[in-house]
């Protein structure tokens, strides 16, 4: 009797060890597929540049790019190389942890980089922290008042700002709180390059609450939606009927399984906050890596798209690879 | 879910609890000492200028010229040996004078003694000799050269401390002007290992730039001439027209570079803004191709200037901050001009011209970058104007890089001039000039430049560009719809002393402005 247990013991050990390898090797697996799709978008990248018509040179000379001038900017900035020659040069660069420099400034790209993504990255996150509980609060009250008064306001108020672009949003919380009715806080977001942007607590309230408002009006939708099903769900009413207390039902029944598929959608934002605050960069001249994306294409400056690309591209990946890491765990440990 | 109402109250109090909470954090976060985002606010010897920028701006300041940005801090940080008065009339900046031979191919300059470089030196004949050696050496293929491309590369020498004699390829009368180019400016180059150094002779130095961000200036107290009234010059560059007139309205900058004309009624109704507003040497054209189908036809060029309605296009497009433009490059000199009335809009005979040339549904597609305030406007304009001729021009906005790469094959362009006569007359007018998008070559016209290289003498001068002026009326390549003004703002609690411009310099030049 012993011994059948030991084996099976040693059996579950086994399968468990199994299993685990299993996983590791599709972790594994989506990692490198991530880092191959990651050089597909800079190949992709790469040669979409070069289909673009003008070239760095004749931004860098203006109206004043004669023939002779355009030759020997072409030729102190690599341009007259083979593409795959260009290419590889900037592959290997990368891969060395170069990321070369700024064609139109001479600036390495890593230091004009550093301090604008930890700009983004500080917007993007703050945003993002405000934003999941206001959304999960909003989200749940509104699913347990369904059909209420506050639960079509909120509906109402929701899809009005989903719809409404937010260079419009941002606008409106422009004049609202900074240049025409109230004049609470600066309608720019000047962020000098040597301050850590928290220390212009007040320059990224306008920022935020545009990313924050719009984060919000679509995540507390899904938070609504899914929290709703799960409360009609059979499992639910059996608790329910059980006498559980409403607070368990809530945090230990419902709201589990009502995220599961928040994650994911909690996460694409998440990886957006990260590289896609282009617009609202531009409207409070923020700056970022979004803003300097746009004048980086502008300029034709090809290792600084790159290089902005790369990181935007990395951010998604990182993020749903966390989602599905994320939605796996919970669903395992809603299966044991 | 009637067993749960009962504590709806509960969770609605904590959720409004946990909304209040991040709140709070946020205002008191908003009112944390380290908040130094509205240093205009209070700082009385600083002065933030607020101005378009690029991350394509650099310290060394021979670049292409296009870039206000650019040129702003050049002008901070260096001198020229010439510079342009506010109303367009030439004065002496480094250089005392400049004296030609009777030939007018050798040139002395006399340089202006007692000026301290930013790295503490006398500025002498050396620095000149070696700027000018600098810029026009083709190796560096700076946009700047264009202004000195008839000095001889081997005949820049200095005689002594303080004089340099200048060979030039072809005799030339206005050489003086050529100096005064926004880019041409002196600088040290006793470091070659770091040409980005800036040192300069200007009245500020610099402390700190960060390109496409902003650039912290500090007052220069060697300075040779006269300065500012305060010690710090901060640039905060921008990527959107529309958040400068933003930063001016919260009080983040004291002085807007240039407004749009669609924000001047917003800023006009405010009690502590003030504006400037200068007559301006630079505003837009519209370029014809003379080489190109269809504008190598005389007539199709004399049908697409009577469809122009100026007048429309001064109210629309300029909100009345312009005059209607005559086809001629005007406010760029000091001299007087044709007395031709205005050209005003004849359709009917705009159509007859057409149909003349066999041209009656002519369609043309008109390409901007739209870099300028009002360009993409008029366009648009001019384009419904057209159309009442039967004429289909199609306006296409571009980005700046695709603009470029067909910059001198577009056949119909928007253009833009800045600067005074004697320089369009080279960049514009002749052929192979730079900017000269309409490929204007006109036989007489490039006689009288001829002319004019040879004289010194203003009257001559004046009545050579007076006639210039009127063949470019006559049968010029370019459109001119309207003399567009600049128009500056500021925070009147904050700045004084800022004075009226020809060529846009009104917020860069801080001769006795003072910040309160």
């Amino acid at each position: 009797m012993t011994e059948m247990i030991a084996i099976s013991e040693k059996r579950a050990t086994e399968s468990a060890k199994h299993k685990r390898g299993r996983t590791m090797k599709k972790w594994i697996g989506k990692a490198v597929q991530g880092v191959l799709t990651l050089f597909l978008v800079s190949l992709l990248i790469f040669f979409a540049t070069q289909a673009m018509p003008g070239d760095v040179a004749r931004v860098i000379l203006g109206v004043n790019a004669t023939p002779e001038r355009l030759e020997v900017v072409r030729e102190q900035l690599g341009l007259n190389l083979p593409l795959f020659q260009q290419y590889t040069q900037w592959l290997f660069g990368i891969l060395r942890g170069d990321w070369g420099t700024s064609l139109t400034s001479g600036a390495p790209v890593a230091d004009i980089l550093g301090m604008r993504l930890r700009n983004s990255v500080t917007l993007g996150l703050s945003a993002l922290v405000i934003m999941l509980p206001i959304a999960l609060v909003l989200g749940v009250i509104a699913a347990q008042l369904k059909d209420r008064a506050f639960d079509h306001l909120f509906m109402g108020t929701s899809m009005v700002i989903n719809a409404v672009p937010e260079f419009v949003l941002g606008t409106v919380l422009i004049a609202l709180f900074g240049t025409t009715v109230f004049h609470w806080f600066p309608p720019v977001a000047l962020i000098p390059p040597t301050d850590m942007p928290w220390w212009h607590i007040a320059a990224l309230v306008l920022p935020i609450t545009t990313l924050v408002t719009g984060g919000v009006a679509y995540l507390s939708r899904l938070v609504r939606v899914s929290f709703i099903d799960v409360m009609n769900s059979e499992y639910i009413q059996t608790a329910q009927l059980k006498g559980l207390s409403t607070r368990r039902i809530l945090y230990r029944h419902a709201l589990p399984n009502a995220l599961a598929p928040i994650i994911p959608a909690a996460s694409l934002v998440a990886a957006f906050l990260i590289g896609g605050t282009v617009v609202v960069e531009y409207l409070f001249s923020y700056p970022g890596i979004g803003s300097v994306l746009i004048e980086a294409v502008g300029n034709r400056d090809l290792p600084l798209i790159q290089a902005v690309v790369l990181i935007i591209a990395t951010a998604y990946f990182v993020f749903n690879f966390i989602a599905d890491l994320l939605s796996e765990a919970g669903a395992g440990a809603r299966k044991g | 879910m009637e067993r749960l109402s009962h504590r709806k109250t509960h969770s609605i109090a904590r959720a409004a609890a946990a909304v209040a909470a991040v709140t709070l954090a946020f205002t008191l976060g908003a009112c944390s000492p380290g908040d130094t985002s509205s240093a205009a606010k209070g700082d009385s010897d600083t002065l933030v200028l607020g101005i378009m920028g690029s991350t394509k701006d650099e310290i060394q300041p021979y670049g292409d010229a296009s870039a206000i940005s650019n040129g702003t801090l050049v002008r901070q940080l260096y001198n020229g040996l010439t510079t342009y008065d506010n109303e367009g009339g030439i004065s002496y900046d480094l250089a005392e004078s400049m004296e030609p031979n009777e030939t007018l191919d050798v040139w002395t300059v006399h340089v202006r003694e007692g000026v301290t470089l930013h790295n503490g030196k006398e500025f002498t004949a050396d620095d000149v000799v070696d700027s000018i050696g600098y810029i026009i050496d083709p190796a560096n293929a700076f946009p700047a050269a264009t202004a000195l491309s008839m000095i001889d590369p081997d005949g820049v020498t200095a005689l002594d401390d303080h004089t340099v004699e200048l060979k030039l390829t072809k005799p030339y009368g206005q050489l003086p002007h050529q100096f005064a180019s926004e880019r041409v400016v002196m600088r040290s180059l006793e470091d070659p290992t770091d040409p980005d150094t800036a040192v300069g002779t200007g009245p500020f130095t610099l402390t700190s730039f960060t390109a496409g961000q902003e650039a912290v200036l500090e007052r220069f107290d060697d300075y040779w001439g006269e300065n500012a009234n305060f010690s710090k010059l901060k640039l905060s560059f921008f990527i959107d027209q529309q958040a400068i007139t933003n930063a001016l309205l919260g009080g983040q900058i004291d002085i807007a570079y240039s407004v749009p004309f669609t924000d001047v009624a917003t800023l006009e109704g405010k009690d502590n803004i003030d504006l400037v507003v200068s007559d301006s040497a630079s505003y837009m054209t519209i370029a014809m191709n003379n080489d190109a189908e269809p504008f190598n036809d005389p007539k199709v060029r004399e049908a697409m200037r009577l469809v122009a309605d100026r007048d429309e296009i001064v109210s629309n497009a300029f909100g009345g901050y312009a005059t209607a433009g005559n086809d001629f490059y005007d406010k760029k000199s000091a001299c007087p001009t044709p007395e031709n009335a205005v050209r005003t809009q004849d359709i009917d005979r705009a159509k007859a011209l057409l149909q003349e040339s066999g041209n009656e549904n002519l369609s043309v597609e008109l390409v901007t970058d739209g870099a300028f305030p009002g360009m993409a406007e008029a366009a648009q304009l001019f384009a419904a104007q057209a159309a009442k001729a039967g004429i289909t021009v199609t306006v296409k906005k571009l980005d700046v890089a695709t603009f470029l790469a067909k910059w001198g094959e577009w056949p119909f362009v928007v253009a833009y001039a800045g600067g005074p006569y004697l320089q369009v007359i080279q960049t514009h007018l002749l052929e192979g000039g730079e900017e000269n998008t309409a490929h204007f070559n006109d036989p007489e016209l490039n006689a009288l430049s001829e002319e004019l290289n040879t004289t010194v003498d203003e009257d001559e001068q004046c009545a050579l560009i007076t006639q210039m002026q009127q063949i470019e009326f006559d049968r010029g390549g370019y459109i001119v719809p309207a003399y567009s003004q600049s128009i500056t703002a500021y925070r009147s609690d904050r700045v004084s002393g800022l004075k009226e411009d020809l060529f846009g310099r009104t917020s860069i030049q801080y001769e006795g402005v003072s910040v309160k």
